[in-house]
């Protein structure tokens, strides 16, 4: 797994770091909700060789190193999580009564922004296009955009779900 | 930018190195050795012996000769099992500053990591004799399941030796990334580490350059020091039954036996049988000395080890089972550390893994190659197609260390592997009734940060304490206390009305940091944990030994530079010193007033 270049790290970075106390643990890891313990450990590598700060300990400044570190430090919460499933089943319960307390059925707005931010900014536009689409009514470009932009992250789960809920 | 060199500081041997273009190169003393005993020797008449030529000084000046001294580091020398081993070391170890253990030799007081530190010099001078450039950064391994005062008492060591300590890295798992490095392995190993005072078991899993551990354990006290103190017994019964003299209470008796008992067993790693004079054990204050004879076969020897042996292999047991792993699914087992050697643990390995060892690897040497190629990679100083010429066994087999091509401009790292590893044991915290719950279970990924809400046990309690232990049992006392951190002016309010968030955060070097936040007033503490019984110099004072064939002005520069460096350490060690003051006046006070 190759490092990620300088520039998408510093992407990434900009675009997760405000959102990084609305994510879960699948978005943190880029996994749907349903992924089984190969899918979930194979994420994971994939992120931590795109990632790791020991991968970028010379190109960064130490201060985009720290927040590295911050952000790495959550995704190895969220694999700890996820790939043990009495742990995971516990997360799931509480995270669902969390859910309860801030809105019901609907995503809070803020979990909506902190999942989007995770996207890329092409698949930002797209999302936000199918949105627009849909406020139309106009539901097939809405889902083409959705495809589209699931097409660029194929795992996100956030993604899908709008895709199912469109439907 | 200096070199950055892979220290396998061992309890009873060291060994460094560099990984180079042509490949990780070993520093040798000057008789060639590549492995150096961690021993340190301070004549009476001054000066500083080090290395192989102050092992042999174990025997003919023993009061000031330290080795072992890994055993002590960051302990607290109130800990029952370091008295145990302290009793069996012939220089004196007192208590000092934060129950530290402070080793006395020659009139001079150090603490331990300054006693490493010298070991850690003396090689970091040997590369720099070697390798023809200046040394400023380590990467040294420890033991998987050192604690965190263990780790921070190696990075103080390091640190008074004057490199930048990179990464502190688990031993096996560094054994498993010099054996898999650049071989597109896919792969469960298992790394076996049985040295001189402790051992260390981890699976990981090698996915070409990722080398993930699934698990580890393994046992502090536990190591062919142990093995040699049981033989020591055994030679001691025998003097006491043929000469009726006792020698268990005389340390010059005991000390004799011990190297003698360290002979005998390496003798019955290739021989059935061993037996002859012990010569020149002195029994009392005027010099009088005896001899005693003895004889001890393979098998007795055996069965006095099986004990330990087992114990070793309980610890597998337990590691594969706590991974979902079977033995079937184990591809490789690596032997790493001079105890390996011995028949039965080699045979009670290959039984319990029904496959035999790994051999292409050199037991003293692999973990120094691991922490070389991982001190180049996060130096950024390998490049793309370098080769690793490897140890006598493996040069058969060399190792590409082929670190990548980085992305033009971007990347400079090639960074070809990667190490994840893992916490060796459940990081906890106190809840009420003498009780603990995990926070983070033993073999988490790190660096990781977890966070949880917790709140008051009582209605308007003013305070609350966040007591952090480390161990798998559920009633505090019976975990190891990390330490505590202090949370203060929480607005009154009914028994659970208070929410606290408290953050672990264990760092890259598996170090745990701790933080406590008040929602409602947004109130926030953060501390490192402060050990009881880790180093808190009181005397970070060391002297510069200056290479010989400096011009005046050069040796002026070099003494002008370490007067700066001591002053700082010195300040520094007094902030840390009023600190830890601080902090054990907190927790006195909290005894009196009988809060959880
Ligand atoms: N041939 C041998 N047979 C048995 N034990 C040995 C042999 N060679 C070395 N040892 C033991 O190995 C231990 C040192 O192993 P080492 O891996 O260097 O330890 P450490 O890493 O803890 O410094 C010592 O207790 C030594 O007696
Ligand atoms: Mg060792």
């Amino acid at each position: 797994m190759r490092p990620w270049s300088k520039r998408e790290l510093l992407a990434y970075l900009d675009r997760i770091m405000p959102a990084l106390e609305g994510l879960d643990h699948f978005e943190l890891l880029d996994v749907p909700p349903d992924a089984d313990d190969k899918t979930i450990q194979g994420a994971f590598h994939n992120m931590a060789g795109g990632l790791h700060p020991d991968r970028h300990r010379n190109v960064l400044s130490p201060s985009q190193h720290e927040r590295l570190i911050v952000v790495y430090a959550r995704i190895a919460e969220a694999y700890r999580v996820l790939r043990s499933p009495e742990h995971r089943e516990k997360y799931l319960i509480d995270e669902a009564k969390r859910r309860k307390k801030t809105t019901t059925t609907v995503r809070a707005p803020q979990e909506i922004a902190s999942a989007l931010a995770l996207l890329s900014p092409k698949a930002q536009q797209l999302y936000r296009r199918a949105i627009a689409a849909k406020r139309t009514g106009d539901t097939a470009s809405a889902v083409l955009n959705l495809r589209m932009a699931l097409a660029k992250h194929p795992q996100s789960g956030f993604l899908k779900e709008a895709l199912k809920k469109l439907r | 930018m200096g070199l950055s060199i892979g220290i396998d500081l061992g309890t009873t041997n060291s060994v460094a190195g560099v990984a180079t273009p042509e490949g990780v190169r070993l520093a040798a003393d000057s008789k060639g050795n590549r492995v150096h005993a961690s021993v340190v020797s301070l004549p009476a008449g001054g000066g500083r012996i080090l290395g192989n030529s102050a092992k042999v000084r174990k025997a003919t000046d023993p009061s000031q000769t330290i080795y072992s001294a890994k055993r002590l580091i960051g302990q607290n020398v109130r800990a029952p099992l370091v008295q145990l081993a302290m009793a069996s070391l012939p220089y004196p170890v007192e208590e000092g500053n934060n129950q530290q253990p402070i080793i006395v030799v020659g009139g001079r007081r150090m603490t331990v990591p300054e006693v490493s530190a010298m070991v850690l010099t003396h090689l970091r001078q040997l590369c720099e004799e070697q390798f023809e450039e200046e040394v400023t950064g380590a990467v040294i391994t420890v033991p998987a399941n050192f604690s965190d005062s263990q780790r921070q008492g190696t990075k103080e060591a390091g640190r008074i030796a004057g490199l930048e300590v990179m990464r502190l890295v688990n031993e096996p798992t560094a054994a498993a990334l010099a054996y898999g490095y650049g071989r597109s392995m896919d792969q469960r190993v298992a790394v076996f580490d049985f040295g001189g005072g402790t051992f260390d078991f981890s699976v990981l899993k090698i996915d070409s350059d990722i080398f993930e551990v699934l698990g580890t354990d393994g046992e502090f006290f536990l190591g062919g020091d142990d093995i040699d103190q049981m033989i020591a017994e055994f030679l001691a019964s025998q003097m006491n039954r043929t000469l009726h003299i006792d020698p268990r209470p005389i340390p010059t008796a005991m000390n004799r036996l011990s190297i003698a008992a360290e002979q005998i067993k390496q003798y019955l790693t290739s021989n059935e049988e061993a037996g002859g004079t012990i010569d020149g054990i002195v029994v009392n204050n005027s010099g009088k000395s005896v001899s005693v004879e003895f004889e001890l076969s393979r098998d007795k020897f055996d069965s006095m080890i099986e004990g330990y042996v087992e114990r070793t292999i309980d610890v597998c047991r337990n590691v594969l089972a706590s991974t979902g792993l079977e033995v079937k699914d184990i591809d490789d087992v690596i032997m790493v550390g001079g105890s390996t050697r011995i028949p039965l643990v080699r045979q009670r390995l290959s039984e319990y893994f029904a496959k035999e060892p790994a051999t292409r690897i050199n037991p003293d040497e692999v973990v120094a190659h691991g922490a070389a190629i991982q001190a180049a990679m996060l130096a950024g100083a390998v490049h793309e197609g370098e080769r690793g010429e490897l140890t006598d066994e493996l040069a058969d087999n060399p190792m590409p260390i082929d670190m990548g091509i980085p992305e033009e401009g971007e990347t400079s790292q090639g960074g070809a592997a990667l190490l994840l590893d893992v916490t060796p044991a459940t990081l906890r915290i106190a809840t009420a009734g003498g009780y603990s719950e995990p926070f983070l279970e033993k073999n988490s990924p790190i660096p990781i940060e977890r966070t949880n809400l917790f709140t008051t046990a009582h209605a308007n309690q003013s305070r609350v304490v966040i007591e952090c232990y480390r161990g798998g049992a559920r009633r505090q006392d019976e975990n190891e206390l990390l330490g505590s951190l202090e949370l203060n002016d929480i607005p009154p309010g009914d028994r659970g009305e208070a929410e606290i968030e408290v953050t672990f955060r264990v760092d890259p070097d598996c170090i745990l940091h701790v933080r406590a936040r008040d929602l409602r007033t947004e109130n926030e503490v953060e501390a490192k944990l402060n050990v009881i019984g880790a180093p808190v110099s009181d005397n970070f004072r060391t002297t510069l030994d200056l290479p010989e064939g400096l011009s005046e002005k050069q040796a002026a520069k070099l003494r002008q530079k370490h007067e700066k460096e001591q002053q700082k350490l010195e300040k520094k060690a007094e902030k840390e010193r009023a600190k830890a003051e601080k902090q054990r006046v907190k927790m006195a006070k909290r005894a009196e007033t009988g809060e959880s």
